[in-house]
């Protein structure tokens, strides 16, 4: 088992890169698209935004092998391995989400993308096939001395209730000038169809391309946002996706934070299964208080899941893969996020050595 | 909150916290704080005022230390001033009893505030953090500190006039005193002798002493930077000292390689195992404050060292009740 890191694109700086090892990271997990352009929308060092989202998805440009091998330089001089990448950028696949006039083409430019993610040697490509994405959150200084982490108080606020507009996917705006009128809402046998077909275009690029696609769970994990249907809001509809295409290729991006969040189901059991199928291409690793719709986000060693147990139930599995802490609260200091990060992978770093078989004597005495 | 294990996670705090250090220290879930001043300090009023104010913020106020009456050269060289500095500290101990806070650290070394005494050159550790590196080679070729050769029967002299002084009033007042080992523990620097390098030192100490008040701050990794020199490595002092119930604080940070040269690093990337030293403490029945000591780099490393510290303890404590089960 592996530990990594998270950044994202503008954070890809030599001192950042240095931080990362310096809280034990051997792998990175890159987000490339800048979700952080309204400065307004960023809380406590998470995008929140408002009903507008985070901002404007406009680099129409494709990931070219040149711009991914520069980076991949970059991480590599750092001593680090670059594991993934996390997210398609929805100004390249809203028509695929939303299955609109441009989903043929923009196919085209994902198999093209995922061609060069191969060539460019990164392993997998993390992606959430959602419509209206990471929405409908709120921060509370909820976590552990008051820090500010985000939420949701109930179902029923209008940043979940109020139907997304034209316009926009993914909680971004791809088109501004979009009529300013409600995008129609679908069944959730319409999103598995829409997936269905995208799986069944890029899976043979992906096999091809030596790629693995790795689906995140909805976060928040609710049957409805924004008037939008979400796939993956309990544990067993993970099941649905492996059932579409058994090929290796086809698997998770299994974050344990949203799935502890879900209204039913045992997490650890949740785990167990899916650790045991060999079909997580990497673990998401923080923690929570509460179930949708009232949930918090909490340091990784306060809230409701046992991370003892976790990785526990990973070793026994023999997960090989990657653990991130995708998120943390933030902290009161001169680096607010950076220190809420490092404080989860001190804490992830301690266990996954101490829980490893022949790690501890516990171990060998159980 | 309270651990389960009695291991009590401290951090250093800055002798006026700000609110933001305070929530930092509970964002981390540190139990308790020890605090570094100067002899201004020293009174009981600003010792009871800021318990106080760490308790209403749920943080324990293990120490306040004075650094004019910590390793300083008068007392440790018995030099014009030791009896004024002996009836300070006598103060001080009385204060802290009656404030309620019931111990402090104490270490016998003259020239650890000389920068080249302590640390030789600048290395880096993991992820290009800047770290105090020391080579005993280099180290030899440094001048006097204090002008002439001290040697140990000196530095025995004063510790033990010091010690017998001041441990009456540590018992009248409630407070426990923790010595700490040189660092680095080598028989002599800059030409003054240092006594606390060895586990012999530690027990002729104890002997001197002579008090149930009077124990170890066992610093890990200064013990890690003397390596075999130290006559027991720091697992079996952890459990020599710690079965006497001698053990009332602990400085949890590791070094790369024992002497002749060492470069302090982050808490998992030395070649101390902190997984046994915590286990072994846990055995021992270890009740005391466990603190990070100097992190390389920030706070932002400080809160890494916490997080981890935070999962070690869990497992240890985790470990012993499935050991108690079985039993």
């Amino acid at each position: 088992m592996k530990l990594g890191f998270g950044l994202y694109r503008h954070d890809l700086t030599p001192q950042n890169l240095q931080f990362a090892r310096q809280c034990g990271a051997t792998h990175l997990v890159v987000h490339l698209v800048d979700y952080f352009k309204k400065p307004e929308s960023v809380q406590h060092g998470q995008p929140v935004g408002d009903l507008d989202g985070w901002g404007v998805a406009d680099n129409r440009t494709p990931w070219s092998y040149e711009m991914l091998a520069g980076i991949r330089k970059d991480i590599e001089a750092a001593g680090l391995t670059w594991e993934a990448i996390e997210n398609f950028d929805p100004a390249h696949w809203y028509d695929i989400l939303l299955d609109g006039p441009q989903k043929a083409q923009q196919m085209e430019t994902l198999k093209r993308t995922i061609q060069n993610i191969g060539k460019a040697g990164i392993a997998t490509m993390g992606y959430n096939f959602s419509i209206a994405g990471v929405a409908g959150r709120l921060s509370r200084p909820s976590a552990r001395g008051e820090a500010e982490a985000p939420g949701m108080d109930g179902a029923e606020d209008p940043m979940i209730t109020t139907p997304m507009r034209k316009g926009m996917v993914w909680n971004m705006i791809y088109d501004p000038d979009a009529p300013d009128e409600a995008e129609p809402t679908i069944s959730h046998d319409e999103l598995w169809e829409r997936l269905a077909w995208f799986l069944q275009q890029i899976l043979p690029i992906a096999a091809e391309s030596g790629v693995h696609m790795a689906l995140h769970p909805d976060d928040p994990p609710l049957p409805m946002v924004r008037n939008q249907p979400r796939l993956v809001y309990q544990h067993h509809m993970y099941q649905r996706l492996l059932d579409l295409d058994p090929s290796p290729h086809n698997g998770l991006e299994f974050c344990i934070g949203t799935l502890a969040e879900m209204s039913e189901g045992d997490i650890y059991d949740c785990i167990d299964t899916y650790t045991a199928k060999g079909v997580i291409k990497y673990i998401h690793l923080r923690n929570v208080r509460g179930r949708v719709p009232h949930y918090h986000e909490t340091f990784i060693d306060e809230g409701d899941l046992d991370v003892e147990r976790v990785f526990e139930i990973l070793h026994k599995n023999q997960y090989d893969g990657l653990v991130i802490p995708d998120h943390a609260p933030s902290m009161a200091c001169a680096a607010p996020w950076h220190a809420g990060m490092a404080f989860a992978m001190g804490y992830l770093k301690a266990m996954l050595t101490s829980t490893a078989p022949g790690g501890s004597t516990w171990k060998r005495a159980r | 909150m309270t651990s389960p294990s009695g291991i009590r996670i401290a951090d250093r705090m800055s002798p006026r916290p700000t609110k933001q250090e305070l929530e930092f220290f509970q964002q981390m879930g540190i139990d308790a704080a020890s605090i570094w001043t100067s002899l201004e300090d020293s009174t009981y009023q600003y010792m009871v005022d800021t318990r106080t104010l760490l308790a209403s913020h749920g943080i324990d106020l293990f120490n306040i230390g004075i650094l004019d009456l910590h390793c300083d050269p008068t007392m440790v060289l018995g030099l014009d001033g030791f009896s004024q500095k002996v009836e300070q500290y006598k103060d001080y101990l009385r204060n802290l009893g009656r404030a309620g806070i019931g111990y402090t650290t104490y270490a016998h070394m003259a020239n650890i505030k000389m920068l080249p005494y302590y640390q030789t050159a600048v290395g880096v550790t993991r992820g290009g953090i800047a770290t105090r590196e020391f080579d005993r080679e280099l180290a030899r070729e440094l001048p006097l500190s204090h002008g002439r050769q001290y040697t140990a029967d000196e530095i025995w002299a004063t510790f033990t006039a010091f010690i017998r002084e001041v441990m009456p009033v540590a018992e009248e007042a409630g407070v426990r005193i923790g010595l700490h080992p040189d660092d680095p523990p080598l028989p002599t620097l800059g030409g003054v002798a240092r006594i606390f390098g060895h586990v012999d030192g530690y027990e002729r100490a104890l002997e001197i002493a002579n008090s149930p008040n009077f124990g170890l701050c066992l610093c890990v990794g200064s013990w890690a930077e003397g390596g075999a020199d130290m006559g027991r490595d720091v697992y079996d002092m952890i459990r020599h000292f710690g079965g006497q119930g001698k053990l009332f604080k602990i400085h949890f940070r590791n070094v790369d390689a024992p002497m002749p040269r060492f470069r302090e690093t982050l808490v998992d990337d030395g070649y101390i195992d902190m997984y046994e030293v915590l286990k072994a403490l846990q055995d021992a029945g270890f009740t005391g404050a466990l603190l990070p000591d100097h992190v390389p780099g920030d706070g932002r490393n400080t809160a890494y060292t916490i997080g981890y510290m935070r999962a070690m303890r869990a497992r240890v404590v985790a470990e012993a009740q499935v050991h108690a089960e079985q039993a």
